[in-house]
């Protein structure tokens, strides 16, 4: 008999306890769904049209588990069960009894056979639909009512993007829809870079650069667009002047010194210490293009040195560079070689121009002559009679075999020399290889070769020139960048708004480079990448306290700007010094530091004075000089 | 036979029993079926009934008449206010005997009887009522030294009268608890009263005829301790009754404010072997929810004393056992709402 029950119960436990747990399952369900939903909702309001089926199917699923655990959790005890029974049955709790004196157990005493027997009749008395518990619900409605919402939510189309808030009262809105200059710095993300860093950073500035581009497209405050633009001026700047920064400064420094023992390449070191990569380069072809050899092998030596200093002191940017550079020089060298060997081959044919080119090539080893000199030979050969050809291949066949005749009696004259001399006279014996040689000659007229940091630094220049010219375009004055402002050096410089330099060049808003300051190493100007002027501007040397073009001892010209309410009159001593400053630069190591004017010895310095200028509040854009004053 | 034949037996004989003898009392008392019901809880669960009501409603008359269905020594004491307790229980008297020596022999007194109508039970001074107190308890009554052991089964039926309050005693709550059952007997109805009338204004009636033999009380006394009490019915009785606590958190708002002390233990014992003779009598081997429900009143109603603020607002315990049985879920909550979908 107990069996009986045992048995009815058991089954009838089985079903009670599984539609339970599927209609907690179900609630759970529902419940997911409608909050799935919910979350599709969100994200269709934020617009992530992807994302809402996955939040909704998410929902669901989290919901039916949690329903499901729920479930599992509230599972019903056998006591559970019978009580369930008994009330649905109305059985006066004869299963409820019977489960707990079922055999087994000692509790019932006499009764106990009769309550299971009672329990039984109960059980089999009653139909499952009377006992069986529902499985749905009043939460299952939200299951079908959640479904559709999850699924309308997921396939309506996203709404359209909401107005752009009104700018606050007062703002003024910039729009354009071109913004020249900006091109230049988006093409830094094309720029051969020194590392990986490097790379990331100039991604970033080009990225900078396109998002201010479509910012400005759309329209956007003045203010945010100013700053970004100073934002990006301060990054270009840096970026810059990163070479030898940081943990390579030390080895900077080093190579800086090593440079410093050799007094032909203190213009080199000079650059180089102003991080004027440029500049560094075109000394270095000032360097190869000079006649003695010893000078040549000199400087080469002295790179090496620099580089092996800069390497002892973990500066490998610094070092590489300096070898990359020791490589330009070997290469230059060869070819101002071969073009004064194809000079002298030439002789009268070279004109007057020509032969006034290698003589200031010969005396300055001035890049500039040297390219002259490659037009003018390029010329002559242009202009060259299939008879002239000839003649001109004879006497480099000759000249090769007096210097062979010379090299036998010599045994010290370099072999390249000779080779180039081969390569010209055989090129030169062919029209093809004539060709050839006068398009190698029409190439060396337009750009010299340059080093790869010199070319980052270069477009790294061309970027805040185009920055430059996107502020003017924008409205806004660009900040004062080194090679921007006019002043004459010797050797010119490349200016944006510049003055007049040696070779011409009228600037947009500076004064006349000739009077302004007299720069000591200005760098080489060129027109071309100015948009402010025609010709090469450039800065005044180091020492050029002239502003605006104008020296010491005159006055500050007016200024044409509107908001100006005063300008200074005040008449400036030349060479004299401001109050509280010092001039002059003083021998020191690292770490020192000038404060006193013709100190010698600079005593110790904290640590936090070295290039305490970088953590200083003084502008990006000044760092530089700033921190040159006070350089050693 | 075999055990369930054996006990289905028992519970057979004891549907009958109580069926003739609602049909012999029926013969006598006219309504009162609740009232009698009652009664016959009290008398299966071996337990002593207090039944209260007005004068004229037949309480005395219901017992008497039960003690004449029954084959029980019935005996009947009128509670008074000079009423001794050696009236109730007996004493010792000298006797001299045929050869002359004298002794001491006891002369048993009405408590000695197996029926025992305790009328008007407040009447009596609290001295007297608490000669009862033993032998309700106990079953056993000590006098002169000498425990002296009640026949079984030993059934006390007390009255007493709610109105005409002056010059009473009422009962103390030790004596209240001894008590299984309080059952209220109602005015008869219009219908009741008039068959009443007709049939105690003719001539007079017969004694109602013996239905049970002490055996077979017995037997029932035995088969009512045999009903099976499920753990969750038991526990209902259990949180009944510590519902009734108004300390208790359980406790609903209407016992926290007019009651003072709730039920005991006995009361609980009191809820559960009333069930179990509700559950005999109508042939059930186990005790249901609603047996607890059903006999709630009568046993919870003289253990629950009010507060003054319950007794200011004429809150009666009946109330407030409406009260428990309402706040206090049989089932737990998960099968309840299980259940109630």
């Amino acid at each position: 008999m107990a069996a009986g029950f045992e048995a009815k119960f058991a089954k009838a436990a089985s079903r009670v306890r599984g539609a339970l747990r599927l209609r907690s399952v179900l609630g759970g369900l529902a419940l997911g769904l409608v909050v799935g939903a919910a979350c599709s909702a969100g994200l269709w309001y934020a617009r992530e049209g992807w994302l809402r089926p996955i939040a909704a199917g998410a929902g669901a699923l989290l919901g039916a588990a949690i329903g499901a655990e729920l479930g599992r959790r509230r599972r019903f005890s056998d006591e559970d069960v019978a009580l369930y029974l008994d009330a649905k049955i109305g059985a006066d709790e004869r299963i409820t009894t019977a489960v707990l004196v079922r055999e087994g157990s000692d509790a019932g005493g006499d009764a106990r056979a009769v309550v299971l027997d009672q329990a039984e009749r109960a059980l089999d008395a009653a139909s499952p639909s009377v006992w069986r518990p529902r499985v749905a619900s009043r939460l299952h409605a939200l299951l079908p009512v959640g479904l559709a919402a999850a699924v309308a939510i997921s396939l309506v189309p996203l709404p359209p993007a909401p107005p752009e808030p009104p700018p606050a009262p007062g703002t003024e809105l910039m729009k354009a829809g071109e913004v020249p200059g900006l091109e230049k710095i988006e093409a830094l993300a094309e720029l051969e870079a020194r590392d990986d860093a490097q790379k990331k950073r100039l991604k970033e500035l080009a990225d900078q650069a396109r998002q201010l581009r479509e910012r400005l497209r759309r329209g956007a405050p003045e203010r945010e667009v100013r700053a970004d633009l100073a934002k990006l001026a301060d990054a270009l700047a840096a970026e810059r002047l990163s070479l030898g920064e940081g943990e390579e400064r030390r080895g900077l420094e080093a190579a800086l010194g090593q440079l410093g023992k050799h007094p032909s390449l203190e213009r080199a070191q000079k650059a180089l210490g102003d991080r004027d990569l440029t500049a560094f380069d075109e000394e270095m072809q000032r360097l190869a293009n000079q006649t003695e050899k010893e000078a040549r092998e000199q400087a080469k030596r002295a790179l090496e040195e620099a580089a092996e200093a800069a390497e002892r002191e973990g500066a490998k940017d610094v070092a590489k560079m300096l070898r990359e550079q020791k490589k330009l020089i070997e290469q230059l060298e060869k070819r101002s070689q071969n073009l004064r060997e194809l000079s002298k081959s030439l002789g009268e044919g070279l004109g007057q121009e020509g032969a006034k080119a290698l003589a200031g090539m010969n005396e300055t080893g001035d890049p500039e002559s040297q390219r002259k000199l490659a037009e003018k030979l390029e010329q002559a050969l242009s202009g060259m009679s299939e008879e002239q050809r000839k003649q001109l291949a004879e006497n480099m066949k000759k000249q090769l075999q007096q210097q062979l005749a010379e090299l036998e009696a010599d045994p010290d004259a370099m072999p390249q020399d000779l080779e180039g001399l081969k390569e010209l006279a055989e090129k030169l014996s062919t029209p093809e290889g004539m060709e050839e040689l006068r398009k190698q000659l029409e190439e060396m007229a337009k750009k010299p070769p340059e080093g790869s940091e010199a070319e980052r630094q270069r477009k790294l220049e061309e970027a805040e020139r185009g920055l430059g010219e996107a502020q003017r375009g924008l409205g806004a004055m660009p900040m004062p960048m080194p090679g921007q402002q006019g002043g004459q050096g010797k050797q010119g410089g490349q200016g944006q708004q510049g003055g007049q330099g040696q070779q011409g060049g009228q600037g947009q808003q500076g004064g006349q480079g000739q009077q302004g300051g007299q720069g000591q190493q200005g760098g080489q100007g060129s027109g071309k990448d100015s948009p402010g002027g025609q010709g090469p501007g450039g800065p005044g040397g180091d020492s050029s306290p002239g502003a605006n073009g104008k020296g010491p001892g005159e006055a500050t010209q007016k200024l044409p700007g509107g908001e100006l309410r005063a300008h200074a009159g005040t008449q400036l001593l030349p060479g004299g010094t401001m109050p509280g400053t010092s001039l002059g630069r003083t021998s020191a190591r690292p770490g020192e530091t000038a404060n006193a004017q013709g100190m010698g010895a600079l005593g110790a310095a904290g640590p936090g004075e070295v290039s305490g200028v970088n953590r200083s509040d003084v502008p990006e854009e000044y760092r530089e000089q700033v921190g040159r004053y006070f350089e050693p | 036979m075999s055990e369930a034949s054996d006990f289905e037996a028992r519970l057979d004989t004891a549907r009958r029993a109580s069926a003739r003898l609602r049909e012999a009392i029926g013969e006598v008392l006219v309504g009162q079926d609740e009232v009698v019901s009652q009664v016959l809880w009290g008398l299966i669960a071996g337990g002593h009934v207090l039944l209260e009501g007005a004068p004229g409603l037949g309480k005395t008359l219901l017992v008497r008449t039960l003690a004449s269905c029954l084959e029980l020594r019935f005996s009947r004491i009128q509670f008074t206010p000079d009423l001794m307790p050696s009236d109730v229980t007996g004493t010792n008297v000298l006797v001299t005997a045929a050869d002359g020596t004298r002794h001491f022999s006891l002369h048993k007194g009405p408590i000695f009887g197996q029926i025992v109508l305790a009328d008007e039970i407040n009447r009596a001074t609290p001295k007297t009522q608490s000669a009862l107190l033993e032998a309700m308890q106990e079953h056993a009554c000590t006098i002169g030294g000498v425990r002296h052991a009640m026949e079984a089964p030993f059934f006390v039926l007390a009255t007493e009268n709610p109105i005409e309050m002056e010059g009473t005693y009422p009962l103390p709550e030790a004596q209240l608890d001894r008590f299984l059952l309080k059952v209220l007997v109602p005015s008869p109805t219009e219908d009741e009263m008039t068959r009443i009338l007709a049939r105690t204004t003719g001539r007079g009636m017969g004694d109602p005829p013996r239905v049970l033999a002490r055996d077979e009380v017995l037997a029932l006394q035995q088969a009512c301790r045999d009903v099976s009490v499920a753990e969750p019915v038991m526990r209902y009785a259990a949180r009944l009754v510590g519902a009734s606590d108004p300390e208790a958190k359980s406790a609903p708002p209407l016992v926290r404010s007019a009651v003072r002390y709730g039920a005991g233990v006995r009361g609980a014992q009191s809820l559960v072997l009333a069930a179990k003779s509700v559950a005999l009598l109508e042939g059930r081997a186990n005790v249901a929810f609603a047996d607890i429900q059903r006999v709630a009143k009568p046993v919870l109603r003289h253990r629950l004393i009010r507060s003054f603020e319950g007794e200011a607002d004429g809150t009666t315990t009946d109330r407030v056992v409406d009260a428990l049985v309402e706040a206090v879920p049989s089932r737990p909550e998960d099968v309840e709402r299980a259940a109630t979908r």
